[in-house]
């Protein structure tokens, strides 16, 4: 006997089987997927903020390999120690700024000779970072730039790794890719936003630019650490580090165009390979 | 047991002293407490940054986000140069390290 209707009295359609659940999409097509939801949120913060874990997990791995060529070059290096003077006294000043310099050192040489090397670098990768889904491009800038810093904060640091500051150690040069991310993004809205001084600096010449932008880190620096025992070492490093970035990029940031390219053009006027 | 107890308490003692003897410069935790390492360490940490910062956009910055703000500034007013000021740049770190070693030489 034919099930019927209860309100109506005529017989109800057949129910169709249940369909099977659709299988779940590869992981690949859901990280593409949430890469492009990202991008395309309009104010970029959620873009930013995979950027910044992204960078952080780069920083992460690539801490201990990363800091070898460094520690390498560090190694031939003659080690200085500063025992023989007072704490706090300006010998001691001079001294322990030595010992800073030939503590990065190493990582100066090869970051430099990345920096000399960038072009060449970026031809023979190409065909690598061609591969990269199209959604997952506008994060191989902010890696790279990572990379190359952990190179120099990993190897200046590989004794002190443990100590946290601002961030840990460890991933404090995510903040070069969210720089890098930051100054595509929202360049010309930063720009404006330094409208007024970006007029001040540029009553100056590119050379005092320059010699500014490292002074106002280095005074702050002589503020903050004015004790016999510097607290909270890590903190106060990686303040002035970002201060240093941020007043470098202001005094070489082109008054148009895309901002690190900018900057590229304007230290080849100077002279930069 | 005197003895004993006398032997981990001075234990105790320099273990727990031996940091505050220090900041002199004599381990790298310690240069990290000293204000001309903190100092160099962090300025030229921020160079490198920047460095870094070009090197990921000469190699990736192709594929950089568009910049979705307004307001392309003005034109750069063009300024006299070229007076070397990039191979001073360089040549600051490198007669630098020149300096540390012959500190080291003096104080190694």
């Amino acid at each position: 006997m034919p099930r019927v209707d209860e309100a109506g009295g005529t017989p109800a359609a057949p129910q169709p089987a249940p369909q099977p659940a659709p299988p779940p999409a590869p992981l690949g097509d859901r990280i593409r997927a949430f890469l492009a939801r990202a991008q395309s949120e309009p104010s970029g913060l959620f873009a930013a903020a995979i950027v910044l874990v992204v960078s952080a997990l780069a920083s992460l791995i690539g801490w201990i390999p990363l800091a070898w060529p460094s520690q390498f070059v560090d190694g031939v290096l003659p080690k200085v120690r500063c025992t023989g003077f007072q704490p706090g006294s300006p010998p001691m000043y001079g001294c322990s700024a030595a010992v800073g310099f030939i503590a990065i050192a190493g990582s100066l040489v090869i970051v430099l000779a990345l920096f000399v090397l960038r072009r060449p670098i970026a031809a023979a990768v190409r065909a690598l970072t061609a591969r990269v889904p199209q959604e997952g491009r506008f994060l191989i800038a902010p890696v790279v730039g990572t990379l190359a810093f952990t190179i120099a904060w990993a190897g200046a640091h590989h004794a002190t790794a443990s100590l946290s500051g601002i961030v840990p150690q460890t991933v404090f040069p995510a903040v070069v890719g969210l720089f890098l991310y930051a100054t595509a993004r929202w360049g010309n809205g930063i720009r404006k936003a330094l409208g007024p001084l970006l007029d001040l600096r540029d009553r100056y010449a590119i050379g005092w630019r320059i010699v500014a932008a490292a002074l106002i880190p280095l005074a702050l620096s002589l503020i903050i650490t004015a004790e016999a025992r510097v607290s909270q070492t890590a903190l106060k490093e990686q303040l002035v580090a970002i201060v240093t970035l941020v007043t470098g990029y202001i005094a070489l940031l082109p008054r148009t165009g895309p901002p690190l390219a900018g900057i590229e053009q304007t230290l080849r006027e100077l002279g930069a390979p | 047991m005197t003895i004993k107890a006398a032997v981990i308490a001075l234990a105790l003692v320099v273990a727990t002293a031996q940091p505050a003897l220090a900041h002199d410069c004599s381990s790298p935790a310690d240069c990290e407490q000293t204000a001309g390492y903190n100092a160099i360490i962090a300025l030229v940490g921020g160079a490198l940054a920047l460095a870094g910062g070009l090197i990921g956009n000469a190699i990736g910055g192709s594929d950089a986000p568009a910049d979705q703000g307004t307001g392309a500034g003005l034109p750069r007013k063009r300024r006299g140069c070229c007076l070397g000021w990039f191979t001073m740049v360089l040549a600051v770190p490198l007669a630098l390290v020149a300096v540390a070693v012959g500190v080291a030489g003096v104080f190694g």
